[in-house]
């Protein structure tokens, strides 16, 4: 049994944008998970549930508004294709705006608990030394909290590689460019290629129980060596 | 250097009206029972309590100013706490605790084999920060201030969690560097803060209530507890007679007091 060319390119496209939108999303966040742990403003709720809408919304409500946030028919569309010469609909670069907002909340949360646990005394000890915000963040923020980054990383990262909802409705099903390997199953399982659908669904069950094992690994050992996660 | 401060107005329901003016050279001694500020007033002068409204000048440089807006950021101060809890980075070793803190400075008067010479941790250098005991945690802080070089340095009980020989040595190294470095120095003992300090400045609930040397405030520091040594006892009386030391309380006839032989607080003084 072997893996057809075109569910491998499927594949490759499944990974890479996964890393793309987790890479994108760890460099993005930390700021919003912050300002969400450490917040005194009222509309802090407001901005926390926005974020944590993809984890009821269901993919295919997200993907519906986003296709019309993406059409030049409307206004934002106008504005991304006046900015670029090209829509974001239908393409790789929309398929990461999505699985950016898609995967927001799993890479957010574990950031934002990780800073609210973070003592405010270790921040205060380094202002006094002599430590602007951007060395506090590296020097002491980032390798006290970097066990979350790798979590939210993961978790983004596997969220994404199961993506299906937002993917068939803003990147349709185009194979090379927008195919991921959720919607390759979902076709071979469509034309009764139970064979071939059992190869991707196999692959992406197994890649995601070895990125759960590792978390959990990861978070039981941390727990043995700090006593806390 | 001249330390200039007006503070008043409120943290929560607590009620400050702060005014002093005084050249700071040596080891200013901070002193006043628990609650009355003493803490709030260091987190103002090094920038972490921007709340309490006022003026700071430090060597005629404005530090922060409410009536202007004024506020220079506490990195920007370069002035050293060392905190009441240490607050060592646990992600680093000892050594790499200092190495950061002297990385900040443009000028470091301190080496790192130096300061853990000097406040006596050279076996501990390459230990994570949290495997350190108390008193080790706060002897390396007092090292991580000092290699930072700040301009002035807060202490805020540095040598509570100190054994008797660790806190005698200490005060020793603080008071040479004292010299270099000014200091304000908040302890709870009457010995260490008479011993170490000139002036030493009183403070009641938000207010600055005395300034003055070790000679004169001496007579309102409260002393409750001193040492003494048995000159005379006699079994069958009862009857004994001490020599105390000059820090012990003053005593009335009749009066209850309660006795400890050979103290732990004590230990390893001659």
């Amino acid at each position: 049994m072997t893996i057809n060319p075109a569910d491998l390119e499927a594949l490759w496209i499944t990974l890479k944008l996964a890393a793309i939108s987790t890479a994108l999303l760890l460099l993005v966040t930390p700021p919003l998970a912050w300002w969400l742990a450490h917040s005194r403003a009222r509309w802090r709720p407001v901005v926390e549930a926005l974020v944590a809408l993809p984890l009821i919304l269901p993919p295919t409500v997200l993907g519906f508004y986003l296709l019309l946030l993406f059409s030049p028919l409307y206004l934002p569309g106008q504005w991304i294709q006046a900015l670029t010469g090209t829509t974001l609909a239908f393409s790789f670069s929309g398929l990461v705006v999505g699985s950016m907002i898609y995967s927001l909340p799993f890479v957010v949360q574990p950031l934002q608990s990780s800073f609210a646990t973070l003592g405010r005394g270790e921040l205060e000890a380094a202002a006094t030394l002599g430590m602007n915000k951007w060395k506090r963040f590296h020097y002491v923020v980032f390798p006290m909290t970097r066990h979350s980054f790798v979590l939210a990383g993961m978790l983004g990262f596997a969220h994404t590689l199961g993506e299906f909802g937002v993917v068939l409705m803003i990147g349709g099903n185009i194979p090379g460019e927008t195919q991921v390997i959720a919607i390759a199953l979902f076709e071979h399982v469509e034309a009764l290629d139970y064979a071939s659908a059992h190869l991707l669904a196999g692959g992406l069950l197994l890649i995601s129980l070895v990125l759960l094992l590792f978390i959990y690994v990861g978070m039981d050992r941390r727990k043995r060596a700090w006593g806390y996660w | 250097m001249k330390l200039e401060l007006t503070l008043q107005g409120k943290l929560g329901e607590f009620g400050f009206d702060l005014e002093l003016s005084l050249p700071l050279a040596g080891i200013v001694g901070l002193f006043g029972p628990s609650g009355v500020g003493k803490t709030s007033l260091f987190r103002a002068l090094c920038g972490l309590e921007r709340e309490l409204p006022g003026r700071i000048l430090l060597d005629g440089e404005v530090l922060q100013d409410s009536a202007t807006e004024t506020f220079v950021l506490p990195e920007r101060r370069r002035i050293g706490v060392v905190f009441q809890d240490s607050r060592l980075f646990p992600h680093l070793t000892v050594r790499q605790n200092l190495k950061l803190a002297r990385r900040q400075s443009m000028n470091p008067l301190f080496g790192i084999e130096e300061l853990a010479e000097a406040c006596r941790f050279t076996e501990l250098l390459d230990q994570p920060a949290p495997a350190l005991s108390a008193g080790q945690r706060q002897r390396v802080a007092i090292a991580r201030a000092l290699a930072a070089s700040p301009r002035l340095l807060l202490l805020d009980e540095p040598l509570a969690a100190l054994d008797l020989s660790s806190r005698q040595h200490l005060m020793g190294f603080l008071e040479e560097v004292s010299a270099r470095i000014p200091m304000i120095f908040i302890s709870h003992s009457v010995s260490e803060t008479l011993h170490l300090c000139d002036p030493i400045i009183t403070m009641s609930s938000g207010r600055i209530e005395r300034i003055g040397s070790p000679e004169t405030m001496g007579q309102y520091l409260p002393r409750r507890r001193g040492h003494g040594r048995v000159v005379r006892y006699d079994a069958d009386s009862g009857e004994l007679v001490l020599q105390l030391d000059e820090f012990a309380p003053d005593f009335q006839p009749r009066q209850t007091v309660g006795l400890v032989s050979d103290p732990a607080w004590l230990k390893g003084r001659g």
